[in-house]
This record gives C-alpha cells, sequence and structure tokens, in this order.
C-alpha cells in the first residue's frame, strides 16, 4: 500500500472494466442503436480497442470517460455507415401519413391535447419511457440517429450535420420525420389511448 | 412561396425544430408567427416536440433496468482474455 497515493488520478484497471461498466455501456450504445445484438458487439468492441491501447493510455481522462469516449467513436462509425447509404427525402417526399395534399393537417393526423403542462419534469413512471424508448426504436437508423445525437448527446446541428457528412437540409428533413413520427406513436401508445 | 403568413402545417412543422436550435431566418421567423395565429394544432405541436426533447434527454438514467446479459459478459471476458 506503500504507492497508494501514485494510483490517486485516471489509472486503468482493465481486470475490472466488465464489472464496473459493462452494463453502462450496454445501455449507452442500445439507446442509441436499438439493437441488442449491435449493442452487445459495440460493448465488446470497446473493451477489445481499449484493451489494445490501454499502454497509450495517457491518464488526461478518468478510466470511464475514456472507455465511454471509445464506444461513441463505435457508436459514430456505425451512423456514419448509414448515413452513407442516406435516401434523399426532399422536403415534398415524405408526410402523406400525417398531412393532407395541401399539407395541412389531416382529420387524424393532428396533434391532440396531452393533457399534461409540458413542463419538462421528469414523468412519475418509468412506463412511459419504455413507451418513449419504443417509438424511439421504432424510428428509421438515421432518424433515430439525428434524434439522439440531439436530444440524448446534446449535439448541435451542425456538429451532426458534420459527424454524419449529411446536409442542413438533409438533417432538418430528418429530424421533421423523426418528430412526426415519435409525436404520432406517442400520442396513440401513451397519451390517448 | 410569395406571402408571408401562408404556410401549410407541414412547412410550419419543419420550421419548429429550426426555431428550437435559433436557426429561422427571419423570414422564416414571421412565416412561422402568423402561422401560429393561425393554428393552434401546430403551436400544440411545438409544445409537444419540446417536451419529447425533455423527456429523451432524461431517457437513459430512467432506463437503468436496462443490463447485458451475464452470459454476453462472459463471452467479452473469453475475447479479450484470448
Amino acid at each position: 500500500m506503500g504507492n497508494s497515493t501514485h494510483k490517486a488520478v485516471n489509472q486503468l484497471d482493465p481486470d475490472n472494466w466488465i464489472d464496473n461498466y459493462s452494463d453502462a455501456l450496454y445501455r449507452f450504445a442500445l439507446l442509441r442503436v436499438s439493437d441488442v445484438e449491435l449493442a452487445r458487439d459495440l460493448v465488446q468492441d470497446t473493451f477489445l480497442s481499449a484493451w489494445k491501447a490501454k499502454d497509450g493510455f495517457k491518464g488526461n481522462a478518468s478510466e470511464k470517460t475514456w472507455l465511454f469516449t471509445i464506444c461513441r467513436n463505435k457508436i459514430i462509425d456505425h451512423y456514419r455507415k448509414a448515413a452513407n447509404t442516406l435516401e434523399q427525402y426532399g422536403f415534398d417526399d415524405y408526410g402523406a401519413e400525417h398531412f393532407m395534399a395541401n399539407g395541412h393537417w389531416g382529420n387524424t393526423g393532428a396533434p391532440a391535447d396531452w393533457g399534461i403542462s409540458y413542463n419538462g419534469q421528469a414523468v412519475e413512471t418509468k412506463e412511459f419511457y419504455k413507451i418513449l424508448n419504443e417509438c424511439k426504436d421504432r424510428l428509421k437508423e438515421l432518424q433515430q440517429a439525428v434524434f439522439v445525437m440531439k436530444y440524448m448527446d446534446d449535439m448541435d446541428s451542425a456538429e451532426i450535420c458534420k459527424v454524419l457528412n449529411i446536409t442542413s437540409s438533409n438533417y432538418w428533413v430528418l429530424m421533421h420525420r423523426a418528430k412526426l413520427q415519435l409525436r404520432s406513436c406517442l400520442e396513440q401508445n401513451w397519451f390517448v389511448q | 412561396m410569395p406571402v408571408i403568413g401562408n404556410i401549410s402545417c407541414k412547412e410550419a412543422t419543419y420550421l419548429v425544430s429550426k426555431r428550437e436550435e435559433g436557426k429561422l431566418t427571419i423570414r422564416e421567423r414571421l412565416k412561422l408567427y402568423f402561422h401560429f395565429r393561425i393554428c393552434s394544432f401546430c403551436k400544440l405541436f411545438a409544445r409537444q416536440s419540446k417536451y419529447m426533447g425533455q423527456q429523451t434527454a432524461k431517457l437513459e438514467e430512467q432506463m437503468d433496468e436496462v443490463k447485458m446479459e451475464h452470459k454476453d459478459k462472459e463471452q467479452i471476458r473469453k475475447e479479450i482474455n484470448k
């Protein structure tokens, strides 16, 4: 125990990585890619990459931050691959399930009052978050990617466009489609049943 | 788009996300302002959109029951120790 003072900052403890971080990394990945197998693979790749790179660890960040950064980069790589095969949707190419031909809300698509105060406080029942997560999981891959980066990772549109190498009009269309679908899914499955 | 204010609900809801990020041009801001005055649905959409973002930000801490299966952890342990 004599040199324990030297261990004070940012060292790695690879033998305990799986016990200490696999659940949190798995949750981090699963909420961002919505695919159990892929999330598991991403966590495994994270540990393998970290293991290989561990001798180069400088200790500038905490072990936890370092591992999450590795995982996050792998998730972004995955998104980027999806972005390469992005179908080009223009503003005129979507929305028929929500809007009439003239672009106004139809009889069934228009937002209903959710009977809440919209104040952004946490909802007391966890069931709500399960439904929210399921609705998010139903979003097409890139719609989900932009939505997640914006609202879970707190990135702005410019950063997201850069990371995914997409144009800003691609971005706003993806975000619009994501929100239309998520809103209607939440409304049908939670607020107005 | 000749007339300010005369936009569709589809365009208005598209602009809602840009507004949340402060990315509207002055022209777009006016269009949305006038649209909101005549369309309570799109105003509601904007509140719900913001609300969904706020709740999504809490998703990770709320989903804390999500855990990796034991067998998967063991599998990874084997891979690492190869």
